[in-house]
C-alpha cells in the first residue's frame, strides 16, 4: 500500500514536470510619462509647451518605445530642443541614465567630427592625403592599397572589400597590426568609386590622428571633444595592437551622447568656445553619397535625410543620433548594441513623430 | 500531442505497477552500459540577456553506466544540443550545448517485495552554453555548475523482467559561473582558450538558493530478447542559477527517449 502511495506521489511529480512551462515576463518597465530627470548635471531642462511642442505627439513616441512588440530592446529616448531636454525615459531600467552603453556605429560619426578637428589643428594635412603617406611601413606589402585617401575612407569608398559580418570580429581579435589586418583584406575597386559601410575605413583614420598627435584618437577625442563637452565618464576601446577602434565602440551614457547631439546643433560652439568648424560640419553632414534606399544619403560618416533636413548617426542596435538643425531638435534614442538587424524596428516611424511634435 | 505523449507514459507506468505487484523482489549484482538518446523541450529564460523564453527542440545523447552490487552507482555522461527562439522571432537562431558528468553512489535503504530504495550522494558538473546571436551578436552566455546534493532511486521489478526505475536528486550546495549583466566591452574572446576562460570564470559558490537544480527520471526498462532490456526514459531537468554580479538564468529541459542497454 505504501509503495502505491510513494508510486502515485511520484507520477504526480512527474506530471508536474511535465507540465512546466516557463513563461514571458514584461519587457519594459510600465510606462509613465516622459518628464526629463531631475539630475543636477549641467542640462537644462524643459516641458513640451515650454518649447512649443505637440505632446500628444510625443506622447505616442515614447509609447512606442514602450510597446513590447516594437523597439523591443530600447534603453532610452531623449528629445531636445532649442538646447533643452524636454523628453526623456528610459523604458527598460531607469539606471540606463547612469550607464555607459556602447553606442556602436554611431561611434563612426565622432570620428568624423574628430577628423574635422585634426585637420583644423593639423594633425591632419588634407582630405587628400594618402595613409600611405601617413603611415607607409604599413604598406610594405600591400602596395595596390597605396593611393586610398582620407576623403575615399571618409566616404566609405577605399575600395577594400571588408565585410563587417567576416572581417570586424578578427580585427578585434588579431594580435597583429589591425592596419596590417584592415589593408590584407583584398582590394575590389579602386578608392573613389565604390560605397562599401565597413568597420575598417574609420579604423584607418584613427591611425592616422594617432599618427599626427602621438596618442590614441581616444586621448585626442578626450583632448579635444570629450572634455571640453564636460564628458567624463566613458570608453572607447582599442584594437590589441592600441589603435583605437574607429568606427565601433564608444561607450558613454544617453544624456552625454546627447551633448555630442548639441554640440552639432550649435554648429561646433560650445558655450564659447568653438570645438569644431561649423563649416566641416556642414560638410560632413551634407549629402556626398546617394544611397539606393530612397531618401538617405551618406555624408562623412554620417547618414543624411533630406527630407527632414536632418543627419544622424547611426549604430547597431537601432540607436541613432538625429539633428534637424531647422526645427532646433536633436533626438537620442539608445538600445540594446548588441541585436541583429530584425530587432532595429523603424527609424522613420519614430522620428516621424517626434519631429512632427515641433511647431 | 504533449497531451498524448503523457497519457502514453502515464498508462505504460501505471500498467507496470499492477503488473508488478507479485514480481520477484531478488537483486542480481550486474553492471549495465547503456546509451540513451533523448529529445523535447528546452526552455531558457536567461535575463542577463532578456526577460523572454526562448524555447526549441532538444536533442540529449547520453552514455551511462549503472553498477548494482549492494550499492547502486551510477555515471552519466551527457550531450544536449539544442536550437531555441523566442515567441517574437521567426526563426531559431539561438542555440544551446551542454555538456555533463553525473556520479552518484547509492546504499539501498530500503526494500519490501518488488520495490527498492536507494539514498546516496550525487555530484554533477554541467557545461551550457548558449548563443543569442539575434539578440547579442557579440557575446556567448553560460551557466555552468558543479553541484553535489542527494540522489534518490526508486525501482519496481515487474513482470516478465520488466522494471520500473525512477530517480529525483537535487543540489544542496555547489559551485557556479555565470557571466556579468554588464560587460562592458563589445566583443568576447571567441578563441579556445578564451571561451574555456569564460566559461570558468566569475566562479561563486552556492547554496539551493543560488543554485537550484533538480533532476527527476524515470525509465520502464523491458525485456527485448533473452538478457536484453532496453528502456523508455523522461526526463525533466530544472535549473536556476543566480549569480550575484547579474540576473538568473531559469532552465527547463523535458525529453522523451529511448534507452539501448548495452
Amino acid at each position: 500500500m505504501k509503495t502505491r502511495i510513494l508510486i502515485v506521489i511520484l507520477l504526480g511529480v512527474l506530471f508536474f514536470g511535465m507540465q512546466s512551462c516557463l513563461k514571458d515576463e514584461q519587457l519594459k518597465l510600465a510606462y509613465n510619462g516622459f518628464q526629463p530627470l531631475k539630475i543636477g548635471d549641467d542640462w537644462q531642462v524643459s516641458t513640451p509647451a515650454g518649447e512649443n511642442m505637440n505632446e500628444d505627439f510625443l506622447d505616442a513616441a515614447y509609447q512606442l518605445i514602450y510597446n513590447n512588440e516594437r523597439f523591443v530592446m530600447a534603453r532610452s529616448l531623449l528629445v531636445l530642443r532649442n538646447g533643452k531636454i524636454v523628453a526623456e525615459s528610459y523604458p527598460h531600467d531607469p539606471d540606463d541614465a547612469y550607464r555607459i552603453e556602447n553606442i556602436q556605429s554611431c561611434t563612426k560619426s565622432f570620428t568624423s567630427i574628430l577628423t574635422g578637428i585634426a585637420l583644423k589643428k593639423h594633425y591632419l594635412d588634407s582630405l587628400n592625403q594618402t595613409f600611405y603617406s601617413i603611415y607607409p611601413d604599413y604598406f610594405l606589402n600591400h602596395q595596390d592599397k597605396k593611393n586610398i585617401t582620407i576623403a575615399s575612407a571618409l566616404t566609405m569608398k577605399t575600395g577594400i572589400n571588408f565585410i563587417d559580418s567576416d572581417n570586424t570580429r578578427p580585427l578585434y581579435e588579431t594580435d597583429k597590426s589591425s592596419i596590417d589586418y584592415i589593408l590584407s583584406v583584398p582590394k575590389n575597386y579602386d578608392p573613389g568609386i565604390v560605397f562599401q559601410y565597413n568597420d575598417g575605413a574609420p579604423h584607418l583614420i584613427s591611425a592616422a590622428i594617432q599618427e599626427g598627435y602621438g596618442k590614441p584618437l581616444s586621448v585626442f577625442a578626450d583632448d579635444f571633444l570629450f572634455k571640453p563637452l564636460g564628458i567624463t565618464d566613458w570608453k572607447w576601446e582599442a584594437a590589441k595592437d592600441g589603435i583605437t577602434f574607429g568606427a565601433v565602440s564608444i561607450f558613454m551614457k544617453p544624456r552625454d551622447v546627447a551633448k555630442f547631439g548639441q554640440l552639432l546643433l550649435q554648429n561646433g560652439k560650445w558655450g564659447n568656445q568653438q570645438i569644431v568648424d561649423s563649416t566641416w560640419i556642414a560638410e560632413a553632414t551634407k549629402p556626398i553619397v546617394t544611397m539606393y534606399s530612397p531618401g538617405t544619403s551618406y555624408g562623412y560618416y554620417f547618414w543624411v535625410y533630406p527630407a527632414y533636413g536632418g543627419y544622424a548617426a547611426v549604430g547597431h542596435g537601432g540607436q541613432f543620433i538625429f539633428v534637424v538643425p531647422s526645427k532646433k531638435l536633436v533626438i537620442i534614442y539608445t538600445a540594446w548594441p548588441y541585436t541583429s538587424g530584425d530587432m532595429f524596428d523603424n527609424f522613420n516611424e519614430l522620428a516621424d513623430l517626434i519631429v512632427k511634435s515641433c511647431y | 500531442m504533449k497531451t498524448n505523449i503523457r497519457l502514453i507514459i502515464i498508462l505504460i507506468l501505471t500498467t507496470s505497477i499492477i503488473k508488478g505487484q507479485d514480481s520477484d523482489s531478488s537483486v542480481n549484482p550486474r553492471k549495465i552500459y547503456s546509451v540513451n538518446l533523448q529529445s523535447g523541450l528546452n526552455q531558457i529564460r536567461e535575463k542577463n540577456l532578456l526577460p523572454l523564453v526562448h524555447k526549441g527542440f532538444v536533442t540529449e545523447l547520453s552514455f551511462e553506466t549503472e553498477k548494482i552490487k549492494s550499492s547502486l552507482r551510477q555515471f552519466q555522461f551527457t550531450f544536449t544540443y539544442s536550437r531555441v527562439k523566442t515567441s517574437i522571432e521567426e526563426m531559431s537562431k539561438s542555440g544551446n550545448i551542454k555538456l555533463g558528468l553525473n556520479y552518484s553512489f547509492n546504499f539501498l535503504v530500503f526494500q519490501k517485495t518488488n520495490f527498492r530504495y536507494y539514498l546516496g550522494p550525487q555530484a554533477s558538473l554541467c557545461y551550457s552554453f548558449m548563443m543569442f546571436p539575434n539578440w547579442d551578436d557579440s557575446h556567448g552566455y553560460w551557466a555552468d555548475y558543479m553541484s553535489f546534493g542527494p540522489n534518490n532511486i526508486f525501482s519496481v521489478s515487474l513482470r516478465h523482467e520488466c522494471e520500473w526505475f525512477a530517480a529525483i536528486n537535487f543540489s544542496l550546495l555547489g559551485l557556479f559561473s555565470r557571466p556579468k549583466e554588464i560587460r562592458p566591452f563589445k566583443m568576447d574572446d571567441s578563441s579556445f582558450g578564451g571561451i574555456f576562460k569564460a566559461l570558468n570564470s566569475n566562479v561563486e559558490p552556492g547554496l539551493m538558493n543560488r543554485l537550484f537544480q533538480i533532476n527527476i527520471r524515470t525509465e520502464y526498462r523491458f525485456p527485448v530478447f533473452v538478457n536484453k532490456r532496453e528502456a523508455i526514459t523522461f526526463n525533466t531537468n530544472i535549473i536556476r542559477i543566480s549569480g550575484i554580479n547579474g540576473q538568473p538564468v531559469f532552465q527547463i529541459i523535458n525529453m522523451l527517449g529511448l534507452k539501448i542497454m548495452l
